[in-house]
């Protein structure tokens, strides 16, 4: 790159050529990698205070080292610091260190720490995607406790629920409730792509209470994909279940009535029942098993003549 | 099927296996056996939960339960319902705008010809002076709705809309017709799901004409699973079905019964078919005409197919299988008196082989319902299912291409895609190309697998085959010469080669 140019009030300093990162083995073309850095140095001897620095784009996301900040637009790549991280893929990823940052918007590479990773694949994770749901009454911030999480998936591989919790008496504080859960068995293929969800409070790792803002972050690996987002969440508050009842008011005061009845001097009734069935077994029995042989005494010719009882 | 799965989605899927069985007969049966076997003398009152439960378990009737609730089990599927149907959106609208074709091509048959859908026969006509096989000129202005060729060419046509087709070649490009992203079993998979087949068990339709002893030994082992219930039958069929046992074996893997209630329902059916007369039926006739009545092995059967597919084309009980399926009976069609499943050219060779098997024609028409219900009807409509038809294409195709890209390379420069030939032999399972007794062997492991994707793994192994051949031809039509017969073609052989034998 050339020379400072010549106007007033900056400040002449070195422009050194731009350096890619490095694909591989292989010097790489500036538009595969990606990324590249310039290094402006500032005369020596001098420490200046930057107003601003001024440059002419030339397709490239500019890099700035920035901490803080509130983005609300559409894809916008902030921060970026890069130290040692050799890529040998096509995508590659941006590697961001961010703290501190509430993000509005649907689709922005958000929250990776990355360090010292070397990634050898083909396809890297492209984008992630997060989500916010921020419970806002108009009055005031509300809390809930969660029951489940339901939605519909498009081609999202996996999913991480992070929930804000408020705590009376403390800070708000984010936290991991589940961690890469996976929707689609395969990234690449589309089993799964389009199913529905739930998540229940039991699958979280905490108690999902108090909760303030649900964040969801999303990730699809497979750059088979053009796009990838989730439909119709809907979260829906835990209800302290309704003390059981089986049987209603009437019915229970039928059954309780049945055992006050007076029981002296009478044989418990479940006894007498389970008695009674026992004979109507053995007549059961007897009936099943009749012999032909005759009983014995009192029978003439197979039949009973009244006068010959009365005389016995 | 159900798969491993937490407590909740188990007892969800409980409370769902037990909604419907509520309804059934199977259901009205038990609890009239238990109030009958009150009267038994061992049933105390004290313990009359579990003397109730030993009774049914005892005298037979728990097993008629578990047949019932895996029937179910392989019928159900725990999701919402237009997404059981179909959960890929564009599948479902690719399968719409098929149906809108398919019936469209229908009224305007019905209304050239002047034929409606269907009608009541008048009552002056008596049911015989009416000719139940109509004269040739007039059965010749019907043509088959549609051949399998034409619903070849929509599933070409598919497409994902957010899949990203911009890549360059790559490892993963796909040299075949089908160019979807569903996940598809590879050998190695398919070698795990099928071990039974594997080089070192024996088979039947390989180890048959081995000495008598195990071969006698599986029969009488075959007998006494045919005691058992539907999932041991499912089990033992995974190495064959010996030919006297078959028709049981699949009976009972099917749970397709022969009671009173199924002979008198095929009656009722019969009577309907009597009543009504149907746009469908003359397609069954020409059909019947076309397809069996030509094939050397299934002539014979031509009355006995007559009877079923008109049966089956009145059946309400067909309608329930939509709520899986992602088609839909057309409602015009339902309106008219028809029962939503319209036939293609071919459909009647589903039934033919079953002729075999079966005697009775009302225990063929359960046995073949019963079938269609589970496995046939995936083999003519869009979905994602792995035993569907897109997804045996595919697998198909990424069989062969893994092993034959030689072969697959040279049929495809010369434009004669694999697919293109082995679409029709997949579409039909295989009925009408192979022999008869290497068909019912092949329809074995399809029951006993309870998938369809050993069509895709047979289709791969004929084509490796006859490989050597295929690699001299250089036009689409000889290559279809080539592969024009496979009368002669040992089905189990070949998959045992194609699965465990070749290099991977």
């Amino acid at each position: 790159m050339s020379e400072s140019s010549d106007l007033t009030d900056h400040v002449t300093c070195t422009i050194k050529a731009s350096v890619n990162l490095q694909i591989g083995d292989t010097k790489t073309e500036i538009s595969q990698s990606g990324v590249s850095v310039v290094d402006i140095n500032l005369p020596f001897g001098k420490t200046v205070n930057i107003e601003d620095v001024t440059f002419k784009n030339y397709f490239c996301i500019v890099c700035i080292q920035i901490e803080d900040i509130t983005f609300k637009n559409y894809f916008c790549i902030v921060c970026i610091q890069i130290e040692d991280i050799t890529f040998k893929n096509y995508f590659c990823i941006v590697c961001i260190q961010i703290e501190d940052i509430t993000f509005k918007n649907y689709y922005c590479i958000v929250c990776i720490q990355i360090e010292d990773v070397t990634f050898k694949n083909y396809f890297c994770i492209v984008c992630i995607q997060i989500e916010d749901i921020t419970f806002k009454n108009y009055y005031c911030i509300v809390c809930i406790q969660i029951e489940d999480i339901t939605f519909k998936n498009y081609y999202c591989a996996f999913v991480s629920v992070r929930v804000l919790k408020r705590t009376p008496g403390q800070e708000a504080q984010w936290s991991t409730a589940l961690r890469d859960l996976p929707l689609m068995e395969n990234p690449h293929t589309e089993a799964g792509s389009q199913d529905y969800y739930s998540i229940h409070r039991d699958q979280m790792l905490l108690v999902p209470d108090n909760v303030v803002s649900v964040r969801l972050v999303l990730r699809q690996p497979s750059s088979a994909w053009l796009t990838f987002n989730l439909e119709d969440i809907k979260i829906h508050p835990h209800t302290q279940p309704a003390p059981v009842k089986e049987v209603s008011d009437w019915l229970s005061d039928l059954t309780l009535v049945d055992q006050h009845l007076n029981m002296e001097g009478l044989p418990d009734p479940q006894a007498v029942s389970s008695s009674i069935q026992q004979m109507w077994a053995l007549t059961e029995v007897m009936q099943t098993n009749q012999t032909t042989a005759s009983i014995g005494r009192f029978d003439v010719d197979g039949c009973y003549d009244i006068n010959l009882l009365c005389l016995t | 099927m159900i798969d491993g799965g937490t407590e909740r989605e188990l007892s969800a899927t409980i409370a769902q296996l037990v909604q419907r069985l509520k309804g059934s007969h199977l259901h009205s049966q038990l609890e009239r056996r238990a109030k009958d076997c009150l009267h038994q003398p061992e049933i105390k009152l004290e313990s009359l939960k579990e003397d109730v439960r030993h009774f049914l378990r005892v005298s037979g009737w728990e097993k008629k339960l578990h047949n019932a609730v895996y029937r179910e089990m392989h019928v159900l599927l725990p999701t919402p319902p237009e997404h059981r149907k179909e959960p890929l959106l564009y599948m479902r609208s690719a399968q719409a705008s098929w149906e809108r074709r398919v019936l469209k091509s229908l009224s305007s048959m019905s209304s050239e010809l002047g034929v409606p859908l269907a009608r009541k026969v008048p009552s002056g006509q008596s049911a015989s002076s009416r000719p139940l096989i109509g004269p040739n000129e007039y059965l010749s202005q019907f043509r088959p709705v549609y051949a399998p060729k034409d619903f070849l060419e929509v599933l070409i046509g598919l497409r994902n809309p957010n899949h990203d087709h911009s890549e360059q070649v790559s490892t993963r490009s796909h040299w075949g017709l089908i160019q979807l992203p569903l996940s598809v079993r590879d050998v190695v998979q398919m070698r795990e799901m099928y071990s039974e087949l594997g080089l070192t068990s024996g088979q039947l339709g390989i180890d048959d004409e081995a000495n008598l002893h195990p071969g006698r030994r599986r029969f009488s082992l075959g007998i006494m699973v045919l005691d058992q219930d539907s999932a041991a039958a499912q089990q033992y069929s995974r190495q064959g079905c010996p030919m006297g046992l078959r028709a049981d074996l699949w009976a009972l893997i099917l749970n397709a019964t022969n009671q009173a209630q199924d002979m008198m329902h095929y009656e009722q059916l019969k009577a309907g078919v009597i009543q009504h007369d149907m746009l469908v039926d003359n397609l069954i006739y020409k059909d019947v005409k076309l397809t069996a009545s030509n094939d050397d092995y299934y002539f014979v059967f031509e009355d006995f197919l007559y009877q079923v597919l008109m049966c089956f084309s009145r059946d309400t009980a067909i309608l329930e299988h939509f709520m899986y399926n992602s088609a839909s009976p057309p409602r015009s069609f339902i309106q008219g008196g028809g029962r939503g499943v319209i036939p293609f050219h071919g459909f009647s060779m589903y039934v033919a082989p079953l002729c075999f098997l079966y005697n009775s024609p009302s225990e063929l028409y359960s046995v073949f319902r019963e079938m269609y219900v589970r496995y046939f009807f995936r083999l003519h409509s869009v979905s994602s299912s792995p035993s569907g038809i897109v997804s045996l294409c595919l697998q198909f195709e990424r069989l062969l291409q893994a092993h034959l890209p030689q072969l697959f390379y040279h049929l495809r420069q010369i434009g004669a895609q694999p697919l293109r030939i082995a679409f029709r032999w997949m579409v039909r399972a295989f009925s009408g190309y192979l022999s008869t007794d290497q068909l019912l062997l092949l329809w074995d492991r399809l029951l006993a697998y309870d998938s369809l994707e050993i069509l895709a793994v047979l289709a791969a192994a004929v084509f490796a085959f006859r490989s050597d051949n295929l690699m001299e031809v250089t036009s689409l039509a000889s290559a279809e010469a080539v592969l024009a017969d496979l009368s002669t073609l040992k089905v189990m052989p070949l998959i045992q080669i194609f699965l465990f034998a070749s290099a991977a």
